[in-house]
């Protein structure tokens, strides 16, 4: 049998393969996922059409319901693909924040978004997830971006954990149920 | 190069960098600082520089295990003094921190309690059934305002909607169809023509009769929205909106924004104090591993000086003396160095010193080793037990045996099995232990070159202090001085004899014989015979006494002056041959080839040879056989001539064989007893020996050793 020296060398590599094991797993528990992503593209516009799985974790459902405010930044960008996707070139992009909200006196949930003034109200949770979960955009393409051949669209929508309160920022980077965060790619359509 | 970083402004650095983290840390844990933003970079750094301080002890600790373990010298008390930082900071941080940790929690629990929980719920109750009694009060104003209209055309209702809303205090009042179009509109703005809040969404709800009042917001502003039926033809609807009193819309905001914060709150509790703790954590974490950083750094410029002097001393202890110690300091360490320094030189100006003396005392030793052994008295050292401890060459010489082989041991062991040194050890040995003052004996000594007498004088020997610590015998064989004295003796006593008797003698016997002339003719016959006679033997004594008289001379006679190379082969067969011519005698010659000659007097020798021969044919009186060996010899690296000579004679009696060399002695009635006598004497002054061969048993036998002429090359 053959004795390793460095036996604390394996314990070390084996406790990474752990970590990084619970960093996956807690991947897998997302509160936040991409059902379909739809889009077409007219006279150098692309609209893009998006249905989202969007629940809330019970802690970011308890941190809502306690006045806490969360962020979403959702971003679009649509690339042409050039040289097996090792050169991409950005040729359009689109960015937008969302908020969502709980008000007491009204006892109604907000869904802001920071591109137009004002607020949406919604009675009940589901119905500002159901508005959230299908966002539309709209998007122009750079002129000279019209005859490529092959693009893709990404699609990614960030919980913001920076917008929330200092103390509960290192407990939801740690957390898997911050993980509200979601991505998708689309390509060559 | 390598470049070191001064023990001072590490430590600063290092502190001023906890500092800098806690003072960030603190800052940005509060909510309206500009830093809270950076709060999760401020921590990913914090954490970062954690783990480098982490790494950067873990490092030292390994080194200072590694430094352990090869013994390296200030490791152990690098250790012990680190060790003892690590409990002296460990100690109070750990119970300061268990202690603000008790607080902080104690302190965020505080600010939760169930009086205040209830005192927030009942401010916003309170609040809401102000808003709702509010609210009922402005439906049922809405509801008596719709009843006046009742009846009233379309057109009298329109026109009296701006009054309506000044006895109303309305902010605006809408008339609106079945369809919900606008019929008519009254503001309290002039400019305004529409209503400021939809209606659509509440139409389904007034068309089955039912009336709405709900409290609404129009930019941030609390409003009541009512919706009614009035009667009038067709049916209709009054939308009206009240305003809510600043103060009442100032109390709302501010209790639902308490509210809502200590909701905020203590839904973060438990965030707070995890957060909190995490960073009082990472601060004492920081701190110990910054504090430890320092022992560690410190301990170093601690142990320097010591690690030098270790070093130092191992130098020392290996025998160099000269490389100094650098003094780098002033304080005690450094007067210490200084101290080490000092004794360093005084060790080896000392060791100098004390080399020149081991030299000297070797140099002394040596030569006084070199006079003993030159000497041709033999010397014994014995040591406080009376062991033997130093012995020369010449001891061996005359003890015949190899003392050193005896060194330790006493001086009885040196005589077992050798019988001959017995009586000598029986009578040094009580001497030794007895005498403590200065002793001296005659011992007579039976040594396998035949007896001996010995001089022994012995003293004590005692140290500077006075104790004793052994004692020293010297021996000197003076066997040939006494021998030499006898000799003198006797050779005086012969020149007497020869100058006293012979002189007189050739008077007496002329006078007898002229006595015997004249009185012969005179004397009658009978008188005339015994004159003849008593002539004869006064003639034949005074022969006699001639021939004694002669061998005194000889005897007498010093110095041999005809000294050249002899031929003692040659001188054998001439001296032999007239012995060999007696029938009674047969001499048998043994020779080797190629004998060596001697440096000698050849009538000396022959004389020699004469007296041996002489001597051995007198011993065989009814005749024999003398038998006569020549051979070449090597002793102690010295040729030899050895020639022996031995007859079948009566032999000696060993009894008297010590004395049958001294002169007058004879076992014969006749001669003088001089032969053997002037025969040693001849041959101990040629530089050689002779001696009775008593392992011969036959008759007796005589050995003579000369040197031989050696041919160079």
């Amino acid at each position: 049998m053959r004795v390793y020296r460095n036996a604390y060398k394996i314990n070390i590599i084996v406790l990474l393969f752990g970590l990084l094991f619970t960093q996956i797993s807690n991947a897998a528990d997302n509160w936040l996922s991409v059902k379909t992503v739809s889009w077409d593209i007219e006279n150098s516009i692309l609209r893009l059409q998006t249905k989202l799985h969007f629940t809330l974790s019970p802690d970011a459902h308890e941190a809502l319901r306690s006045g806490i405010v969360l962020y979403w930044d959702s971003e679009v960008t649509v690339s042409e693909v050039r040289f097996f996707s090792l050169w991409n070139r950005s040729i359009a992009k689109y960015y937008e924040r969302y908020s969502l909200s709980y008000n007491t006196l009204f006892n109604d949930y907000r869904v802001k978004n920071d591109a137009i003034a004002g607020y949406r109200r919604f009675s009940s949770l589901v119905d500002a997830f159901d508005y959230l979960a299908s966002l539309h955009y709209e998007l122009t393409l750079l002129p000279d971006s019209y005859d490529a051949k092959c693009i893709v669209v990404d699609f990614n929508i960030r919980f913001d954990k920076e917008s929330l309160p200092i103390p509960l920022r290192p407990i939801a980077y740690f957390s898997a149920n911050w993980n509200l965060s979601t991505n998708a790619r689309v390509k060559c359509e | 190069m390598r470049i070191r970083i001064p023990f001072g402004i590490s430590a600063l650095l290092l502190l001023g960098f906890i500092f800098l983290s806690l003072q960030l840390m603190s800052t940005a844990l509060q909510e309206a600082s500009p830093l809270s933003g950076m709060y999760s970079w401020l921590l990913l750094s914090n954490s970062i520089a954690t783990i480098i301080l982490l790494l950067l002890v873990g490092i030292n600790a390994f080194s200072l295990i590694r430094r352990l373990k090869n013994k390296e010298a200030g490791s152990r008390l690098s250790t012990r003094i680190v060790l003892l930082f690590i409990v002296l900071s460990m100690v109070p941080a750990g119970v300061v921190f268990y202690y603000s940790l008790q607080f902080l929690n104690q302190s965020i629990d505080g600010w939760f309690n169930v009086e205040i929980d209830a005192a927030m719920d009942d401010a916003l109750e309170l609040s809401h059934a102000s808003l709702d009694q509010r609210i009922r009060w402005n439906l049922k104003q809405s509801q008596q305002i719709a009843e006046r209209f009742n009846g009233q055309t379309l057109a009298e209702a329109s026109l009296g909607l701006d009054r309506v809303r000044e006895i109303a205090d309305a902010s605006e009042i809408t008339l609106l169809s079945r369809k919900g179009d606008i019929v008519a509109f009254s503001g309290l703005i002039a400019s305004d023509i529409l209503p400021s809040l939809p209606v659509t969404p509440l139409f389904l709800q007034i068309l089955q009769g039912k009336d709405h009042v709900a409290l609404e917001s129009i930019n941030d502003v609390l409003v009541v929205q009512s919706l009614v039926t009035i009667k009038i033809d067709g049916g209709y609807y009054l939308q009206i909106i009240y305003p809510i009193p600043e103060r009442i819309n100032d109390l709302t905001d501010s209790v639902e924004f308490a509210y809502v914060r200590f909701q905020e709150m203590t839904y973060l509790r438990h965030s707070l104090k995890v957060s909190f703790s995490l960073v009082l954590s990472l601060v004492l974490l920081v701190s110990l591993l910054a504090s430890i950083s320092i022992a560690f750094i410190s301990v170093r410029e601690i142990i320097a000086p010591i690690r030098e002097l270790v070093r130092g001393t191992q130098a020392v202890a290996a025998g160099f003396y000269e490389e100094l110690l650098p003094v780098k300091r002033q304080d005690d360490l450094g007067f210490l160095v200084e101290s080490f320094n000092e004794m360093v030189q005084q060790i080896s100006r000392a060791r100098d010193e004390s080399r020149l003396s081991a030299l000297e005392i070797e140099q002394q030793r040596a030569y006084l080793e070199a006079l003993l052994s030159s000497l041709t008295s033999g010397v014994l050292s014995f040591d406080a037990n009376l062991n033997i401890h130093k012995a020369n060459h010449g001891a061996n010489i005359i003890l015949h045996v190899q003392v050193m082989r005896y060194f330790g041991r006493g001086l009885n062991d040196l005589a077992q099995g050798r019988s001959d040194l017995q009586h000598l050890v029986d009578i040094l040995q009580p001497l030794l232990e007895k005498s403590d003052e200065i002793w001296q004996r005659n011992i007579m000594l039976d040594t396998p070159d035949g007896r001996k007498e010995l001089l022994c004088q012995g003293s004590p020997l005692f140290s500077t202090e006075g104790g004793y610590i052994g004692a020293v015998v010297v021996l000197d064989d003076i066997t040939d001085l006494i021998q030499a004295q006898k000799n003198a003796a006797w050779a005086e006593v012969a020149r007497r004899l020869a100058h006293e008797i012979k002189n007189p003698l050739t008077p007496i016997q002329l006078t007898a014989e002229r006595l015997q002339h004249k009185l012969k003719d005179k004397l009658q016959e009978e008188d005339a015979q015994l004159l003849i006679r008593s002539i004869r033997t006064i003639v034949q004594q005074v022969e006699a006494l001639k021939f004694m008289v002669d061998d005194f001379s000889v005897y007498a006679q010093s110095g041999r002056d005809k000294v050249g190379r002899v031929d003692l082969q040659s001188l054998v067969h001439e001296v032999a041959s007239l012995y060999d011519a007696d029938p009674k005698i047969n001499v048998l010659i043994q020779e080797e080839s190629n004998i060596p000659t001697v440096s000698a007097d050849l009538v000396a020798i022959r004389q020699v040879l004469h007296n041996l021969f002489k001597n051995a044919g007198e011993a065989m009186d009814g005749g024999g056989q003398i038998t006569v060996k020549v051979q070449s010899i090597l002793l102690a690296k010295v040729r030899y001539v050895r020639l022996a000579i031995y007859d079948t004679g009566c032999g000696v009696d060993i009894a008297r064989a010590k004395e049958i060399f001294e002169p007058y002695v004879s076992h014969k009635t006749k001669g003088t007893g001089l032969g053997l006598a002037i025969a040693k004497k001849i041959i101990e002054e040629h530089g050689g020996t002779i001696r009775l061969d008593s392992s011969y048993k036959e008759g007796a036998g005589f050995i003579v050793l000369l040197p031989a002429v050696v041919h160079l090359g």
